[in-house]
């Protein structure tokens, strides 16, 4: 049977409705489903672009609260060209003044780049960096200025046009959130505290601008400074979380006269380098540490900035200052006694096949007058008492040849051979520090060590982290590494040291008046002019402050001075 | 002092570097108050101001002319 023209008409009619139905649902299936995800991401791309949130990095304090360290808000102003398009000049010289540009210059930034994507369709950039680094004052005229911008257009409202006008007046210029790392104490503490540099960190929903630690604590400690980065869009709102404090042992003004003192004598002596390192014994808290030259955390691409932080990152044969380790160690065996004399054979000793000498002819000398005239041939037979095996195990038992594990990087462990690798002589040059490297900071925990009663206690730099409300949230406690002398040995050995700040010791010029002080001094050709090591000062009549906490250590050294005084007297240059 | 050191700098270090020494250590006890442990019946405030023996950097003290002013942390304590 046939059907009417009309009903057959009205079936096809149906089927191709129908058909375009099932198409239609299968063309949003596919976007709504399967290309899900891809569609997602362009539309996050082009909605949350400019809601990253920059977290704020942690400032870095001394142990009184002074800021070394600090982050301040700043912008990085940025522009979308597909929204300026025609209107490039109108936009430019509104706000290149304020960003202090020159109109040229955005005029070029604003140009719109048309490219092609993946499928082939043109597309206009959206975005482009203007200028980073911006206060955000200066943010805050710019979009003011961009919201009451006069292009000499009137639109209807609701209106296409009105729409694009709403757009380019607010959203052709934005800003990315960030931060800039700034020193107010300029240098102070500089090879401790470190540098950063900026750098971009990269997200789904955009690109933030922060900050990087490159070296000292910014480096060591960049998971807790640098907090974590948030995100507002797509109705969620996660605000960043800012880095913790860092609350450093560095006593600020202990570091200042330090800093101070050190660049006034690298200028005086005409010296290489000047290094120096400020402990307290009792818990191993650096108070001071600094070399010079120095360096400018905010230019640290000077290339007359010192970029090594000498105290931990250099080796140096500490010389006659390393005789307190032998000295120590033989008294600690019970193979001298200080008062005990010894030939030292007036300056001249013959030993291995080679002559030893003395700075001065002595004759017999107690091991005290050893280590106050700075005697090689009487510490030299001290170690021959101690043999190389137990002369060895005290250095190493001092912390030489291993990091102290400071919480600063590029430390070094330093060198000592072992007895096996000795020449014939090595027993009689090691005590008096050569063929032995250490650090400077190496020295300095050993000769806390005795200011310590005999324990040898791990550099502390850091005291405590803390939140951005000053609440605590980690505390770090002093490491005692080990006992290295009993208490008795360290107090004797303090007692014999305070001679050589005394006018028969080598450094009696830095005799106190009001306290008592333990030092040693020492020279070593190769790689100092001179090194000084004046120690702790280990008060005796003050009960209500024991000795060990209320007494420092110190270690600093001159490397090439040339402004030493010869032996004839001359005052210093 | 090394084994052929030249006796010119032997020790000059200790000598001269001390006085640098004795100008930081007076001003860290200072300021870390560490009381006077010698002589007790000398008065610090007394003795202080007595000329010392060896006049400490003579030609630092210009430059340390505003130390006074910058002791104190240029940012509040927090």
């Amino acid at each position: 049977m046939n059907k009417p023209p009309a009903f057959r008409c009205t079936l096809v009619f149906g089927w191709l409705i129908g058909l375009s139905f099932v198409a239609l649902a299968l063309w949003l299936y596919r976007i709504q489903v399967v290309k899900h995800d891809h569609y997602r991401a362009i539309v996050n791309r082009m909605h949350d672009q400019r809601t990253v949130r920059a977290a704020r990095r942690g400032d870095i304090l001394d142990r009184r609260g002074v800021v070394l360290a600090t982050s301040l808000p700043v912008r990085t102003i940025c522009a979308d060209p597909s929204l300026i398009f025609t209107q490039r000049v109108a936009v430019a010289t509104t706000i290149a003044p304020l960003l202090g540009m020159e109109v040229a210059d955005v005029l070029e930034k604003l140009k719109p780049v048309v490219r092609t994507n993946a499928v082939g369709d043109p597309f206009t950039n959206q975005f482009v960096v203007l200028k980073r680094r911006v206060p955000q004052e200066v943010w805050t005229q710019v979009r003011s200025a961009m919201a009451n911008l006069d292009l000499g257009v009137k639109a209807r409202k609701g209106s296409g046009l009105s729409y694009a006008l709403t757009a380019l007046r607010t959203r052709a210029i934005f800003a990315q959130e960030g931060h800039v790392r700034q020193y107010p104490e300029q240098r102070l503490g500089a090879h401790v505290i470190g540098y950063t540099l900026p750098t971009e960190i990269n997200t789904e929903f955009g690109t933030v601008h922060a900050e990087h630690g490159v070296t000292g604590i910014e480096a060591v400690l960049e998971q807790a400074l640098a907090g974590a980065i948030g995100w507002k869009g797509d109705g969620a709102d996660l605000p960043a979380r800012p880095g913790l404090n860092v609350v450093l042992t560095l006593d600020a003004r202990v570091q200042r006269v330090v800093e101070e003192r050190i660049a006034w004598g690298r200028e005086h002596f005409d010296a290489a380098s000047v290094f120096a390192v400020i402990v307290r014994p009792a818990t191993g808290e650096i108070l001071a540490m600094a070399s010079a030259p120095s360096l400018d955390p905010a230019n640290p691409g000077d290339p007359d900035a010192g970029q090594v932080n000498h105290v931990v990152g250099s080796l140096f044969e500490p010389g006659s200052t390393f005789k307190i380790v032998t000295i120590a160690a033989a008294l600690e065996a019970g193979l001298l006694r200080l008062e005990e004399r010894v030939n030292c054979h007036n300056g001249r000793w013959f030993y291995g096949g080679r002559y030893l000498h003395d700075y001065k002819g002595y004759g017999l000398l107690s091991f005290e007058e050893v280590l106050v005239k700075s005697s090689n041939i009487g510490t030299a037979q001290a170690a021959l008492r101690l043999g190389p095996e137990r002369l060895y195990h005290a250095i190493t038992n001092f912390g030489f040849g291993s990091r102290t594990q400071i919480m600063l990087p590029s430390e070094r462990a330093g060198v000592i051979s072992h007895p096996r690798d000795w020449s014939g002589i090595s027993i009689t040059l090691i005590p008096i520090g050569h063929e032995v490297m250490t650090t400077p900071l190496q020295m300095a925990m050993a000769m806390a060590a005795l200011g310590n009663g005999g324990v040898l206690m791990r550099p502390m730099l850091v005291d405590r982290l803390e939140d951005q409300n000053g609440q605590l949230v980690v505390r770090y406690s002093p490491v005692a590494v080990r006992r290295v002398l009993s208490e008795s040995t360290a107090a004797t050995m303090l007692r014999a040291l305070r001679g050589v700040a005394s006018q028969e010791g080598t450094a009696r010029k830095a005799e106190l008046e009001l306290h008592s002080l333990a030092g040693k001094t020492g020279t070593s050709e190769k790689f100092f002019g001179a090194l000084t090591s004046p120690a702790s000062t280990t008060p005796r009549s003050t009960p209500s402050f024991p000795p060990k906490s209320r007494s420092f250590a110190s270690w600093w050294a001159w490397t090439n001075p040339n402004g030493w005084p010869t032996r004839a007297g001359r005052p210093p240059a | 002092m090394g084994v052929d050191e030249p006796k010119r700098v032997a020790h000059q270090g200790g000598a001269t570097a001390g006085v640098i020494f004795k100008d930081i250590a007076e001003e860290v006890l200072r300021i870390l108050q560490i009381p006077p442990d010698l002589g007790p019946n000398l008065a610090p405030d007394k003795k202080r101001s007595s000329p010392p023996e060896t006049a400490p950097l003579p030609a630092s003290r210009s430059a340390y002319a505003n130390l006074g002013d910058r002791r104190e942390p240029a940012y509040a304590s927090r």
